[in-house]
């Protein structure tokens, strides 16, 4: 059941890494690409757990790449910040 | 002249407070006489259009807190501070360029866009003395 | 090892917070549908981030969570797909 759900999990945070990089296509914002990285990497972490298979994450060493993902996120608020006090 | 053209905040005003051109219509007729109460008829009266139309549109005006009233009372102009200084940006540019304004009215707004200001930490009202 | 896995739990669970907190106040201001849902799977995530906190740390794998701590993520990142495929079908 983990696998199965990890599945489920990797494929929505790639559907919704395609759609982050559409909006950066779309609007030319730079916080799009990184919010796309980000959820791109989310997933690759589902992937490297179930090639793993093991659900222990801090023993699998996969939080690095949920720690890469959510500084992508917080660099992508901070470069929001920045943009906007022009 | 586009749409483009209007600042960030009237465009969020417009988008989430005005569905159609005939709200915009009642909403200037009740900023004209901002103390007098208006019922329902009066205004269809007016625009010639029907009691019931002018009704949903006012009940909207009250739910974004434009007006207050209600259908058997009648309806008053309401909004102060920053909705009111909306109010007359919006009166002054639909009758300047009528169709940018009504074009903006029936445009979406960008949901990408909106997305990624929702991340701007500082406030929006910051934004028109920017 | 432990410590450090703490530090990031945390973070990705107050960053998760952050990210639900700033949409949802843009969604109070714009009313764009899709602001909604997104704050909706942040929170969810946050809550996901929580429950490996506990999983992990502090019942230190006593109780298998595994499975229970992905349900909420899959909860969140399905509506979120759901508001970006309604966003853009509309």
């Amino acid at each position: 059941m983990f696998l199965f759900l990890s599945g489920m999990l990797m494929m929505g945070f790639l559907v919704a890494a395609v759609f982050f990089w559409r909006f950066w296509a779309r609007t030319g914002d730079r916080f799009f690409i990184l919010f796309a990285i980000a959820w791109t990497l989310l997933g690759g972490e589902r992937l490297g757990l179930a090639i793993r298979n093991t659900p222990e994450e801090p023993r699998a060493g996969m939080y690095f790449i949920r720690l890469a993902a959510f500084l992508l996120i917080i660099v992508a608020i901070l470069y929001k910040n920045r943009a906007s006090s022009r | 002249m586009g749409k483009r053209d209007f600042s960030e905040a009237f465009r969020t005003f417009v988008n989430k407070h005005i569905t159609s051109v005939e709200q915009i219509e009642v909403l200037l007729i009740l900023v004209a006489n901002p103390s007098r109460v208006w019922t329902v008829a009066e205004i269809s009266a007016i625009l010639r259009s029907s009691p019931n139309s002018i009704a949903s549109r006012l009940e909207g005006l009250r739910q974004a807190k434009l007006a207050k009233g209600d259908p058997n009372a009648g309806f008053q102009y309401t909004a102060s501070g920053r909705s009111h200084d909306m109010v007359e940006l919006l009166s002054e540019e639909y009758g300047a360029r009528r169709f940018s304004v009504i074009e903006l009215v029936f445009s979406r707004p960008d949901a990408a866009r909106s997305f990624a200001d929702a991340f701007r930490l500082r406030d929006e009202g910051d934004e028109r003395t920017r | 090892m432990s410590g450090l896995a703490e530090v990031i739990y945390l973070l990705c669970t107050a960053t998760s917070l952050l990210c639900g907190l700033l949409l949802l106040r843009g969604y109070r201001r714009s009313g764009t549908r899709l602001l909604m849902w997104s704050a909706v799977c942040f929170f969810c995530l946050c809550v996901n981030n929580i429950m490996l906190f506990l999983d992990v740390i502090v019942l230190t794998n006593s109780v298998d969570l595994s499975v229970w701590r992905l349900l909420p993520a899959l909860l969140g990142v399905a509506l979120l797909c759901y508001g970006l495929i309604e966003e853009e079908a509309a």
